[in-house]
Order: structure tokens, then sequence, then C-alpha cells
């Protein structure tokens, strides 16, 4: 017979690994299957077996999970979880990374002329601007969806509580995911050259405008126009 | 020869029935079965995985918790779609088997019958 605080004990004797990949799973399946998968980790490192496979199987089981909820209850807490979550891995990497794109970028381009001669930018150097100007535009739109589709979700929880679910209020959190996705998507066309860096968050995937060397190319050719 | 499976491993769904119809297991216990007869490792997110599948469908169900761990057992409905199945893979396995026999037997008669 195992005594009371076995539970704790058994998970903190995992490796920080398997207790990631335990993690990732979502709350309700943690609590539906949380020890039945803790406990087979434990009997795979008790019989010497090595974790490594365990643990990848599970972290990839995660992302299943996630992307499909088979089993999940239909509860409001379950839905506001998984509408959250889905909203931060849409969002938040996508607006990491356009930040980062804009830092590096804005010393460059940060405006029509360049910063160090003052000469006037050739048409290409204008585009790279308007780029650079739209990715941070798409950093504060981006933001006001996720506030938005936060805010949606805790609508969302209320009317799956009070027993009155209907397909718009699923539509409604979704939509910002969506105006999201198509509103990068359109900033991402505007550029009209450059390389791609695919940022895959959850649902999304989101393409980000990215290569320093051709836009210094555009903006030396513009200085010798300027000259 | 090369080392990649020409054929991919059996449906885990399939295999994690087939255990539970020899009788009740939790997850550990259920891997090392498939292990032994199937020699497919299954790990804890495919097990978990495949379990909560077949439990939304009715096909599985748990039992009361043992030592954290809850049993599973094969329900009516899943030991008919198990036997649905077996059937289905019976039928290609035999038709295989007899096609595979006289083929064999061609083979063995002289390179000549190889082309034929």
């Amino acid at each position: 017979m195992r005594g009371p605080g076995r539970d704790a004990l058994g998970a903190a004797r995992l490796p920080l690994a398997a207790r990631c990949a335990l993690g990732a799973y979502p709350l309700w399946w943690r609590e539906r299957y949380g020890k039945d998968q803790e406990s087979f980790l434990e009997e795979l490192a008790g019989d010497h077996r090595p974790l490594g496979r365990a643990v990848l199987d599970l972290a990839v089981g995660s992302v299943r999970v996630r992307l499909r909820p088979v089993g999940m209850p239909q509860t409001a807490g379950a839905w506001r979880d998984r509408a959250r979550a889905s909203i931060t891995w849409a969002t938040v990497p996508a607006l990491l990374a356009l930040l980062l794109v804009s830092a590096i970028e804005q010393h460059s381009f940060g405006s029509a002329t360049d910063a160090g001669t003052g000469a006037l930018l050739s048409t290409g150097g204008r585009v790279a601007a308007d780029a650079m100007t739209s990715i941070a535009w798409a950093s504060i739109v981006m933001i006001v969806l996720l506030l938005i589709g936060w805010a949606l979700v805790g609508r969302l929880a209320g009317t799956v509580a009070r027993g009155r679910v209907g397909k718009r209020w699923l539509l409604l959190v979704t939509a910002p995911l969506v105006c999201g996705v198509v509103e990068i998507a359109l900033s991402f066309l505007q550029t009209l050259e450059g390389h791609v860096v695919l940022v895959v968050g959850g649902h999304s995937l989101v393409g980000i405008h990215w290569r320093r060397s051709f836009y210094r190319s555009l903006g030396t050719r513009s200085r010798w126009r300027g000259c | 020869m090369s080392g990649r499976r020409l054929f991919p491993k059996p449906d885990p769904s399939l295999l994690v029935l087939s255990s539970l119809a020899g009788g009740p297991k939790h997850g550990y216990a259920l891997m090392k079965d498939v292990e032994d007869f199937a020699r497919v490792t299954l790990g804890p997110g495919t097990v978990f995985g495949c379990l909560a599948r077949l439990e939304e469908r009715g096909l599985v169900e748990a039992l009361e918790p043992e030592d954290r761990r809850h049993p599973y057992r094969l329900t009516g409905a899943g030991a008919t779609a198990l036997e649905q199945q077996l059937a289905e893979l019976q039928r290609v396995t035999s038709t295989g088997a007899t096609r595979l026999g006289a083929t064999r037997g061609r083979l063995s008669n002289g390179p000549a019958g190889a082309h034929t």
C-alpha cells in the first residue's frame, strides 16, 4: 500500500523532461489520465528502460490532444481553457517574432530616407520601409485581437454555464484568430521579395519578411541614385 | 535488404483492443502485452491517446482505479468491432498466404516457371 504523499513523490522522482511532457497536456486531460501516465513512466523507469522515447511520445501526444481534444468534457471551463490556449499559441509567438524583426530592421528603414545620409530611398527601399511599417501595425492589431479573443472566451464560458451554447459563440471566439492570420498574410503579401520565416503557433501559420541584406542592397542602390 | 519497414506498423487501436481482449489491463501492462505479442512498443502518449479515442467511442471502459492506475476493459461494442476488424484481416492474410503458397510452388519448379 502506498502512502498519502506518494503522488507528489512519484512525480518528483521523474526527470524534468518527463514532468514537462506530462505538464504539456491540457488540464482536463491531466485530471483524467495524468496519474495513469505518470504511473506508466514510473514503471518504465522501474524496469530500467530508457525514458527518452516515452517522453518524446508524450510530447507528440500532447500536441495531438491539443489539436484534437478527444474525450474533452463539454464544460465551460474546458472550452475556455482550450480557446485561451489556442489564442495564446496562435498570437504570442507571432507577436514576439514580429517585434524582434521590427527591432532588428528599425535602424536601417525607419523612414523613406536613409537615416545616415538623408538620401531618398528607391522604390524598392520604400517598399521595404512600408513592409516594416505594416509589421508594426500588425503587432498592434494582433494585440487588439488577442485581447478581444481573450474577452470573448469569458463570454463563451458564461453562455455554456447557462446552458445556452450556440455556434455563434464559437465563431466569435475563432473570428479574431482568423482575422489575425488573414491580416498577417496580407501584410506579408505587401513585401515583394525576401525570405520567409514561418512561425507555427497553435493553429496558425504566419509569414514574416526577413532579409536584412536585401534591404541593405536596396539602401545602397538608393544612395547611389541620390548622389 | 533495406532497414526501412516495407509495411507500416499495425494500427495501435487494433493492438490495444487485441490486448484488452485477453482481460482488463492498465496502461503499462497493456504496453508490455502488445510488445510481447506484436513486437511493437507503444509509448504512453500513444497508449492513452488510443484509450481515450476508444473510450469515447464506447469500445473500452475504465474500471475503478487501482493504486492510481485505471485498468481498462473491452466493452461489448469493442468486442464486436475487434471481431469485424480481425475477420477482414483474416480474409487478407488467408488469401495472401494461399496465393503465396501457389507462387512458391511455381518458383520452385525452376527458373522457367518464374517468368510465366
